[in-house]
């Protein structure tokens, strides 16, 4: 076991490396720099945008940039962040809270519908019912998530007035309670975690029902079913335990992807996370924040295969001699 | 100016009820006191929730890169004097006393301003002379690198006489020397920034917390979501309307929109055209047009991109510039794209800026006169393609534009079909914005389809973007002649004859045709029918006015008495 967490973390330190070195490279190589992007609607003297360059760097050969930014970053420094003048370090700590909330509360969302879903699916392969809720699964997964979002907002925000229409927070967030504060997070959570976790749903729920219907054909079901066993026990404590390998695998890989594919969720529900930040660093060319946000996807991914590495092993005996 | 475009009865009691949200809160509603009863919001009262698209960089005004940014600044920060609703540059006309209760021009190059001695900081300190001689030299200062330092290279010397008295004194006379030293100069803290190392202002904590002057302290910043601002009911000039005021960073328009619809925010700078009717539609919103500082215009690129030494093969020819500009149909354009929210410039300049209203000659739309040029130029459809051409070469070139820009590529759509009628064949390449940026900024087009926002005073950001020498003259355009009537601007102080030495210029580059000047947009935003007394600059700072606006008492919601004590 030691053996292998340490072959993994090797692992994971090349992999965090090269896709660091990479994200320097593409966000340096792209056209225009953060001083085209920041002064972009008005007419600026030369002075200002060459003293800007100069300040932060950016006039320097590339290779001395990137030299500074592996240096910086091995001691931990994420430098400063050109469009909002802060540490990228504070830019991050604030965001992450936000997209670590919403992934939480979509993951669970995906995760929780999509197998009740998929589990009655696979249960009654072939029926109405199944055809039912795999041409609704399709149409969800279809949608693309923006517009699934913009449609949330404007039926249970705007004319329903159920949730807030966008926000993590209230306007008069800062002057609540505690328990004020907790039910307007809450409150402001419904909208994005549902649309982020809906569309991850039907993903899971057509991956699940095919691994239910596919145990369902297996002896042991039919041994299960010989001994007399309850037909809710058959599913809950058979098909479903075997159907769980692979669901763990997707719950690992999902964690990066509900961080990365939060961006369009984040920015149409203006929800301050890592979505929106990267997506804003881009726009303005935040190099910084740009490599530090990609920095930071990588390392949940790497986290998230080891996590599921793990839970792989725990589960599966068999994982665990080879 | 502004004018409200559709007035509707404001609706009595609290608007529609969003009943989810304000149970949520219901409960803590007892233990936050309704401080603010009805009866006291004649003075200062209500919350006024504000969208923007852009996180703010700073809130110094001395720092600020963004227009909002600036905004948010000015509800915290004062000029010596704030320039008038008109956007007038020539002369005091039209300013009004801020720091500065009167001010006296002693001769052509000084003016002495006399300070308002009940001018105090937030912490209490009375506004002095050393404050203003510490602004200018922060705002001159090359390690600050602010926006605003090309409009005091005029300024030879600022200096206090007295604790209350500042002046001014100019390399030379002329027109604009009284809005150099006011519009966004904002007067920043001698006694709280002197000490901070200049090279370390722009991230040291002050322009996360800073202390003003003006009519708003501020409260808190959640980093890139929230901007809350507090009432200073102590404020010299007059309590302030609003007691608080919340900017909310919403980067989609859409949403910024639907929040405004659902009566989660109260205002929005920009309101984008193709929503103006859902504005509209609402009962509880005013749409407020007023003209912008922006224009857009197709740029001719005067040299080859791909060898900058050489003429550019077709815009080098005057007859072909003047040929395609006469040939798009640009009010069609206009009323397609923004349909009645843009004008047709006839020169580089905005609807929000007094030079729009110059006596300039329209340029026609004349494709009889399109066709008679170029086929006096030899060009003709030899090879019956339905493209002119010339010695085997067509008369083809490429119009660069950003992708962000919907109404921008809908009208290169139009233009491109408009300009295959007079067999001139047009390629449209969309680029990301800032490769757009950056490709017209190296020279790299045939035609760039660009936009520019102008300050009130037009002189600087004309010359930048269309004199000689100027650093945003993407498309290298240049004739001495309207460099020199450019420069006749800036001396002497008779508005008459500075008005028609900016007609010459207007008529000269009208005449060299070295764009199409295509779109002056008519801007819009939406303001809740619960504020009154609501007046937005056409400069967009939205902050220099917010704390003359008010709330209905009439109209209040539950988010306008929380926590304000």
């Amino acid at each position: 076991m030691t053996r292998f967490l340490l072959r993994r973390i090797l692992h994971s330190v090349a992999i965090v490396f090269i896709v660091a070195t990479i994200t320097f490279l593409l966000v340096h190589i792209a056209p225009g720099d953060p001083a085209t992007a920041q002064f972009r609607d008005r007419p600026v003297s030369p002075e200002i945008v060459a003293q800007y360059r100069r300040d932060w760097g950016l006039d320097r050969p590339l290779y001395r940039q990137y030299l500074s930014y592996l240096s910086n970053i091995a001691r931990g420094n994420l430098g400063q962040s050109f469009s909002l003048n802060r540490p990228v370090s504070e830019v991050v700590r604030q965001a992450l809270p936000n997209t670590v909330f919403l992934a939480v509360a979509a993951l669970g969302i995906s995760f929780a519908v999509g197998m009740v879903i998929g589990t009655a699916q696979g249960v009654t392969p072939n029926s109405r019912f199944d055809h039912t809720l795999t041409a609704a699964t399709l149409a969800v997964f279809s949608m693309p998530i923006f517009w699934f979002g913009l449609m949330m907002m404007l039926v249970f925000g705007q004319w329903l007035g159920w949730f807030p229409v966008s926000g993590a927070t209230s306007p008069v967030y800062s002057t609540l309670p505690f328990l004020g504060r907790v039910a307007d997070r809450l409150h402001h959570l419904v909208l994005p975690a549902l649309t982020l976790g809906l569309g991850g749903s039907a993903v899971v729920a057509r991956f699940h029902r095919a691994e239910i219907a596919e145990a369902f054909a297996q002896d042991f079901i039919r041994t299960a079913r010989a001994k007399g066993l309850s037909e809710r026990d058959v599913v809950l404590r058979h098909a479903l335990r075997n159907a769980l390998l692979p669901a763990i695998t997707m719950f690992g890989l999902s964690l990066p992807v509900l961080f990365s594919g939060a961006v369009l969720v984040e920015h149409v529900f203006a929800w301050h996370g890592m979505g929106l930040a990267a997506f804003d660093a881009v726009a303005r060319r935040d190099y910084n924040v740009v490599t530090a946000i990609a920095l930071f996807g990588a390392i949940m991914v790497v986290i998230g295969n080891v996590v599921a590495d793990l839970a792989y092993r725990r589960v599966d005996p068999r994982t665990r001699a080879s | 100016m502004a004018t409200v475009t559709k007035g509707l009865p404001p609706e009595n009691g609290m608007p529609q009820t969003r009943v989810a949200t304000w149970l949520a809160l219901a409960s803590v509603m007892a233990v936050t006191a309704c401080a603010p009863k009805d009866a006291m919001c004649a003075a200062t009262c209500g919350t006024v929730v504000v969208d923007i698209s852009g996180a703010p960089e700073t809130l110094l005004p001395v720092l600020h890169i963004s227009a909002d940014a600036l905004a948010i600044g000015s509800l915290m920060f004062l000029p010596l004097a704030e320039i008038g609703n008109d956007l007038n540059f020539v002369g005091d006309e039209g300013f009004q006393p801020r720091i500065a209760r009167s001010w006296t021009f002693e001769d052509s190059v000084t003016i002495v301003f006399e300070l308002d001695p009940r001018a105090r900081w937030q912490d209490g300190r009375p506004v002095t002379a050393r404050d203003i001689e510490f602004t200018f030299d922060l705002y001159r200062d090359p390690v600050i690198n602010s926006n605003e330092a090309v409009d005091l290279r005029s300024i030879s010397a600022v200096t206090a006489r007295d604790e209350h008295t500042v002046a001014f004194t100019f390399t030379h006379p002329y027109p604009e020397q009284f809005y150099d030293v006011t519009y966004h100069k904002y007067i920043h803290p001698a006694h709280l920034l002197d000490t901070i190392p200049r090279a370390s202002l722009r991230s040291h904590p002050m322009t996360r917390n800073p202390t003003g002057n003006g009519p708003y302290r501020f409260r808190r910043w959640d980093a890139n979501q929230t901007v809350e601002l507090i009432a200073d009911t102590t404020f010299f000039l007059g309590r302030p309307g609003p007691a608080r005021i919340v900017v909310q960073v919403v980067p989609d328009q859409n949403t910024i929109v639907t929040q405004l619809l659902a009566e989660e925010a109260d205002f929005a700078i920009q309101i984008p055209p193709p929503s103006v009717d859902r504005v509209r539609r609402a009962r509880h919103l005013n749409p407020v047009g007023y003209p912008s500082t922006a224009y857009f215009f197709i740029g001719f690129n005067f040299r080859d991109p791909d060898e900058p030494s050489r003429p550019h093969p077709i815009f080098q020819h005057r007859y072909i510039r003047e040929a395609l500009s006469v040939a798009v149909d640009r009010e069609t354009i206009a009323q397609v794209t923004f349909r009645e929210f843009a004008g047709v410039p006839s020169g580089p300049i905005s609807q929000a800026n007094p030079l729009w209203n110059l006596d300039i000659p329209k340029i026609p739309y004349d494709t009889a006169r399109a066709r008679r040029l170029l086929a006096a130029g030899g060009w003709s459809d030899s090879d019956g393609d339905g493209i002119l051409d010339r010695g085997g070469q067509p008369l083809a070139f490429e119009l660069i534009l950003p992708s962000s820009s919907p109404s921008r590529r809908q009208a290169a759509t139009i233009m491109e079909e408009q300009l295959r009628q007079i067999g001139v064949e047009m390629h449209i390449r969309e680029l990301e914005s800032v490769s757009h940026i950056q490709r017209s900024e190296r020279g790299l087009f045939d035609a760039t389809f660009f936009g520019w926002g102008q300050d009130p005073k037009p002189l600087g950001s004309i010359s930048g973007t269309w004199g000689s020498e100027g650093a945003n003259n993407y498309g290298r355009y240049g004739n001495p002649l309207f460099d020199s009537l450019l420069a006749a601007t800036s001396h002497g102080t008779d508005a008459e004859q500075i008005r028609q030495t900016w007609m010459k210029a207007f008529r000269v580059i009208q005449n060299d045709w070295p764009a199409i000047w295509m779109l002056a947009p008519f801007q819009v935003s939406a303001v809740h029918t619960r504020l009154e007394n609501v007046f937005v600059r056409p400069d967009q700072n939205w902050g220099a006015t917010m704390w003359q606006w008010r709330v209905r008492p009439d109209q209040m919601l539950p988010r306008d008495r929380m926590g304000i004590r």
